[in-house]
């Protein structure tokens, strides 16, 4: 009685034991799968019904080799487990009904009876797609960077914080003009290519990355082999999760800044041009005042034609500055030959505006200051019609229409007598 | 600017001054002052203001002859200034400054002539 219970309590802690164990298998993602020595199926797991689209009660009694890309290597594989005992990450490709493919690596030992005698396979797959995919991807990464790093476009090295540069493309080396194995012994830092003067530069890109792991591109000069100096662009990155070695990226700029200098050779050789012509055109324009000066005097000339007469004739347009320097003539004139009479003849004028009126009314004020009196020959019926209407205040001024009756005015001021025909002589005063 | 470069020179019956070449505005109401006394003392017919040696005029001085010539003719005189230079011209035109009615002469002799001529 008490043995039977005893059975029958090893028996239920047998049940709940393989209860147990059937709940892991169940409970695990990774398809399991037990193989009797005929290669068929015993047993599996949901995982694999999932993975192969077959339902578990077809698969089990069915060819394991059969869900496999190549039922060969399979087979191969299990009767190497029969043989050895076990195998490891076995390589395989599940092929759904579907057709999509999972690879696994497959991990199986064989299991035994209490008698040791071998009953068949127990093989679990690990499912190694995304393992696969995200090799791919870094594959993937790795070569565009590669290519990046093989075009030599633009100079990449790695770098460390101690000044070393532990790698560096062909173009780096090209633009420092060191060598590989110069590169490789050692001799080629980062450090010692700075010149003194960009160390604050370094350092200052430095914190940078020390606070947001990369650092704005600048520039800075490096020494190169030969002791040349070559100006650059670099930017730097540390490597992931590093805080003491990093990635770099090296342009040169020489050809750039030498096209600026070349502009700026040029600019100052345009500038130095434009100077030259602007002095030259100064020069020219200096000729040219004086000219004007020398016309000016010449157009206004003041002639003594008689002793105590002298008559000024205008011609051409009469602006302020001409009617100015002829004014200064004048009255030197008057006061030179110390004549009191002088005649300002207009039969040249073409026109006459206000301010001309103006200027030539200042004119005969200032002769009469002086003591002498001014008669004004020559005027035609257009300017006097224009006079009269700008109303311009003549009451003061001696006029005659022609210089002759002009001169005769003159003469009987002077107190002579010119026995000639007294023509025109329209008495005003 | 003293008194002392006024002089007052009686030729004849009429009467010669010659400005000081920058007078200022005190020793201009002195010249106005010493021109009528004298008129008054050689009961002159004329005045000759030599103002050759001015060089420059401004409203007040403008004023003064003006006026000192309307005083001589209330007193029988008539008045010529004589010898102003081009440029105080020039510049007495431009800033509007006349001297009213007043006579003026090239030089002195003219002046002199002028007023000769009158009487």
């Amino acid at each position: 009685m008490k043995n039977r219970k005893k059975i029958k309590g090893e028996e239920e802690e047998l049940r709940a034991a393989s209860f147990y164990a059937r709940s892991l298998i169940e409970a695990s993602l990774d398809p399991l799968v037990t193989i009797g020595p005929d290669g068929r199926i015993t047993d599996v797991n949901e995982a694999t019904a999932k993975v192969t689209g077959v339902a578990r009660k077809k698969l089990i009694g069915s060819d394991f080799s059969d869900y496999f890309t190549e039922p060969a290597r399979a087979r191969e594989g299990y009767q190497k487990v029969f043989k050895k005992g076990f195998v490891t990450d076995y390589p395989l490709i599940i092929r759904h009904t579907s057709g999509k493919l999972t690879e696994v690596l497959y991990s199986a030992s064989v299991y035994k009876d209490k008698a040791g005698k071998v009953q068949g396979v127990f093989a679990a797959a690990r499912d190694i797609t995304e393992r696969k995919r995200a090799e791919e991807a870094l594959r993937e990464s790795e070569s565009k960077f590669k290519r990046l790093y093989d075009s030599n476009i633009i100079g990449v090295i790695f770098w460390d914080t101690a000044g070393n540069i532990t790698q560096g493309n062909s173009e780096f080396l090209r633009i420092v003009g060191y060598t590989e194995d110069d590169l490789l012994s050692g001799r080629v830092r980062w450090k010692d290519m700075t010149p003194p003067e960009y160390a604050p530069l370094d350092e200052k890109a430095l914190k940078e990355m020390a606070a947001t792991e990369v650092s704005t591109p600048f520039e800075k000069e490096y020494i190169r082999k030969d002791g040349s100096r070559v100006p650059v662009v670099i930017g730097a990155v540390f490597l992931k999760g590093q805080k003491d070695a990093g990635i770099c990226f090296v342009l040169d700029i020489s050809e750039r800044k030498q096209a600026e200098q070349e502009l700026r050779k040029h600019r100052d050789h345009l500038e130095e041009m434009v100077k030259e012509r602007t002095a030259e055109v100064a020069q020219k324009s200096e000729i040219l005042q004086r000219q004007a000066q020398e016309i000016l005097e010449i157009s206004t000339p003041v002639l003594q034609i008689w002793k105590g007469v002298v008559v000024a004739p205008l011609i051409g347009t009469l602006d302020s500055q001409r009617t100015q320097k002829f004014m200064e003539r004048l009255l030197a004139r008057i006061v030179e030959t110390n004549s009191p009479v002088a005649l300002i003849d207009i039969t040249g004028v073409p026109t006459i505006d206000t301010q001309t009126a103006q200027h030539l009314i200042n004119t005969i004020s200032a002769v009469r200051l002086l003591g002498a009196q001014v008669v004004l020959t020559g005027v035609r019926p257009a300017i006097a019609q224009t006079l009269v209407h700008l109303g311009v205040d003549m009451s003061e001024v001696t006029a005659r229409s022609s210089l002759a009756s002009g001169l005769i005015v003159a003469m009987n001021s002077l107190g002579l007598e010119l026995s000639a025909g007294k023509k025109a002589g329209t008495k005003e005063e | 600017m003293g008194t002392e470069n006024i002089s007052v020179v009686k030729i004849k019956n009429i009467l010669m001054v010659t400005v000081p070449h920058d007078p200022d505005d005190k020793t201009i109401s002195l010249l106005q002052d010493q021109v009528l006394q004298s008129m008054e003392r050689y009961q002159a017919k004329g005045l000759v203001l030599d103002i050759s040696t001015v060089e420059t005029l401004d409203s007040f001085f403008a004023r003064t002859i003006a006026e000192t010539a309307q005083m001589v003719a209330l007193m029988g005189g008539r008045t010529v200034i004589a010898g102003m230079r081009p440029n105080v011209a020039i510049t007495a035109t431009q800033f509007g400054l006349t001297l009213g009615n007043v006579k003026t002469a090239l030089d002195v002799d003219r002046a002199l002539d002028m007023l000769m001529d009158n009487f």
